[in-house]
């Protein structure tokens, strides 16, 4: 386990480095949401929570819920069919919840993350395109794993549309790109 | 002709053929599959004994306890829920043959719905058995259905209306254990079967449960772990861990819907203290667009016309020229578990439950599952078991 | 009345169907005086002689 937390922490650092140059600081404590109910928020949150980043997460976050100590918004983009059932709601609604929660956010100063965290198994409908696309439109920073930009897709859009783009081995070292 | 000699002939033929299938059907519901216990087993007991609903049925599944007699936690792993899903016993078994606890108590179940594994589906000529290579020879099992055998389990009801939520669900469904949680004491054969494990689950005061599955590659629910939302948690770090340091391929995280019931990621969760999950790995013989489904199929996992729809995008599954084989279906199951156990002692240290003796992934695919499944005929008598 | 003794009470008078059908069939088998009838009848017994022993 500490082995390959070690090799995470290298792969990490390689990663974050080699995007560095456009990418603002990152800055804690971070609120985390969901645009689709897929588990990505869950795992950021525990991935830094294992880096000893002080990371909440709420997949029902609102506009009214964006307040506080908290200096970065991250929002996981890629719906889950099961979870959007299980939490009651469907794609538009989410994309909705989310818009005003990054709207909220860019109001109150914060920097927003739009992130694929749990790759090409996210990226297979509509529904995950739209969810995508509303959350990487407002997003500071675009914050991907390998697996998620397997075509270039990402890579392709923080060109097209200027943004950084941070691209990381797996949702496992999430935790250190964050400290 | 002579009309006399055409009718015995045609009896004749009738008998013949008659004779042959009914022995073939027979032999296909009659074998018994040979389990040899771990040196760490602490008792077998039987599902009725946890509830007399199932007890003396097809379903009186075998209920193997393996309990370090250290105070901790304990964990039910749950195999053969759909027996046309072979991977979901073997790993269960790989856990049975193997398994040394040294803190907390881990109970096993390698074929829960036994009736679903005594036939199998109309019209889709699956083969009857399944064998494993071994060291010592070739291991065989019964291949079975998703649902249990009507045989057991018959009429169906034109709607079956889950209990207890009342919700509407296809009729064959009364068969399939997993619609069936939590079940009921007075149900059909599969209602009475999840009654007596979730009695179990309670009884032995179960803090995580296990559901052994496998799934088409043409289903969007694949090669994930579904999740109770008590184990969010530690399903989320188990899927992170794994796709990062063991898995080429990753392995997802889905919630259980509040709302779809029977289903055991959902109930066990909401009728007992135990967080429930569900592991599915693909199993390319169960989609619908396969080619000739026979036992190479199924343990090789390679079939082109499967490869063909993954060529067009249209599985949630890679596949290549390598397959799905069996070794490596199975030891995604059995390290989903090893992980989720140690994602579990870290985040609940009072309950934490300590297991030794299982092989690792790499060993499972270098070495080939039968490498750690052992000889009945070697083996001591008390720990040679029947499922 | 409970689910399953219907159900049981339902499988007992379906075997009883079974049975008749059986007895039918077989009847027409011996009555017939047609070949192609005789050997139809044949191939018809077959399910339903596994169904009564219970083997499939």
């Amino acid at each position: 386990m500490k082995k390959a937390a070690i090799a995470l922490l290298f792969v990490a650092a390689l990663a974050v480095s080699a995007f560095a140059a456009d990418v603002p600081k990152l800055e804690g404590p971070y609120i985390v949401t969901t645009c689709g109910q897929s588990p990505g928020a869950v795992m950021i949150g525990m991935s830094a929570k294992q880096a000893g980043v002080k990371a909440d997460y709420n997949n029902k976050l609102t506009a009214d819920d964006v307040k506080g100590d908290y200096k970065t918004l991250i929002v996981t983009s890629g719906t889950s069919m099961k979870g959007m059932g299980a939490a009651g709601t469907n794609v538009d609604a989410e994309i909705d919840r989310c818009s005003k929660a990054i709207a909220a956010a860019k109001k109150a100063g914060m920097t927003v993350i739009g992130a694929h965290v749990e790759g090409m198994a996210r990226r297979t409908d509509s529904s995950d395109a739209a969810s995508i696309e509303a959350v990487m439109k407002d997003a500071d920073v675009v914050l991907v794993v390998i697996d998620s930009d397997n075509d270039g897709f990402f890579t392709k859009y923080a060109e097209t549309h200027k943004k950084p783009l941070i691209k990381i081995k797996d949702a496992l070292a999430i935790g250190q790109v964050l400290k | 002709m002579n009309l006399k000699f055409v009718k015995i002939m045609t009896l004749l033929a009738v008998i013949a053929s008659t004779g042959v299938a009914g022995k073939l059907f027979h032999e296909h519901r009659s074998f018994r599959e040979p389990v040899v216990a771990g040196e760490g087993l602490s008792s077998v007991k039987k599902l009725g004994d946890y509830s007399k609903s199932v007890a003396g049925t097809i379903n009186d599944a075998n209920v193997y306890i393996f309990d370090s007699g250290v105070p901790g936690g304990a964990i039910l792993i749950i195999g053969g829920t759909h027996a046309e899903e072979p991977a979901a016993n073997v790993s269960a078994q790989v856990f049975t043959e193997n398994l040394r606890v040294t803190q907390g108590r881990v109970i096993v179940i390698n074929r829960i719905n036994t009736s679903a594994s005594t036939c199998t589906r109309l019209g889709e000529a699956y083969p009857r058995f399944f064998h494993v290579k071994t060291p010592w020879g070739t291991k065989k099992w019964r291949m079975g259905d998703r649902t249990a055998n009507p045989l057991d389990s018959w009429p169906d009801p034109e709607v079956y209306i889950h209990y207890p939520s009342g919700q509407n669900l296809a009729y064959m469904d009364v068969r399939n254990l997993n619609r069936n949680w939590p079940g009921r004491p007075d149900g059909m054969l599969t209602e009475r079967t999840t009654f007596a494990a979730m009695e179990l689950i309670r009884a032995e005061k179960a803090d995580l449960t296990m559901d052994f599955h496998e799934a088409e590659l043409e289903y969007p629910v694949e090669n994930t772990i579904v999740t109770h939302q008590r184990g969010n948690e530690v399903a989320a770090m188990t899927s992170m861990m794994l796709t990062s340091q063991t898995f080429d391929v990753p392995i997802g995280m889905e919630f259980s819907p509040t709302a779809l019931h029977g289903l055991s990621h959902r109930e066990i969760g909401d009728h007992s203290d135990a967080v429930s999950y569900l592991a599915e790995v693909a199993e390319p013989m169960l989609d619908r667009i396969r080619g000739i489904t026979d036992e190479e199929l199924l343990m090789s996992g390679r079939d082109r016309f499967v490869m063909k729809a993954g060529e067009h995008k249209l599985l949630y599954a890679p596949i290549d020229e390598k397959g799905w084989p069996a070794d490596k279906r199975i030891a995604r199951h059995v390290t989903t578990v090893m992980t989720l156990l140690q994602v579990h002692n870290m985040l609940h240290p009072d309950r934490a439950i300590l297991v030794e003796g299982i092989p690792s992934y790499a060993e499972m695919i270098e070495k080939g599952v039968g490498a750690f499944l052992h000889d009945p005929s070697a083996a001591p008598k008390g720990r040679v078991f029947y499922d | 009345m409970d689910s399953v003794t219907l159900s049981t009470v339902v499988m007992v008078l379906y075997y009883c169907i079974n049975a008749f059908f059986l007895v039918a069939i077989v009847a027409g088998f011996f009555r017939t005086r047609n070949a192609q009838e005789a050997v139809l009848y044949g191939i018809m017994m077959v399910p339903f002689v596994l169904r009564m022993l219970r083997l499939k």
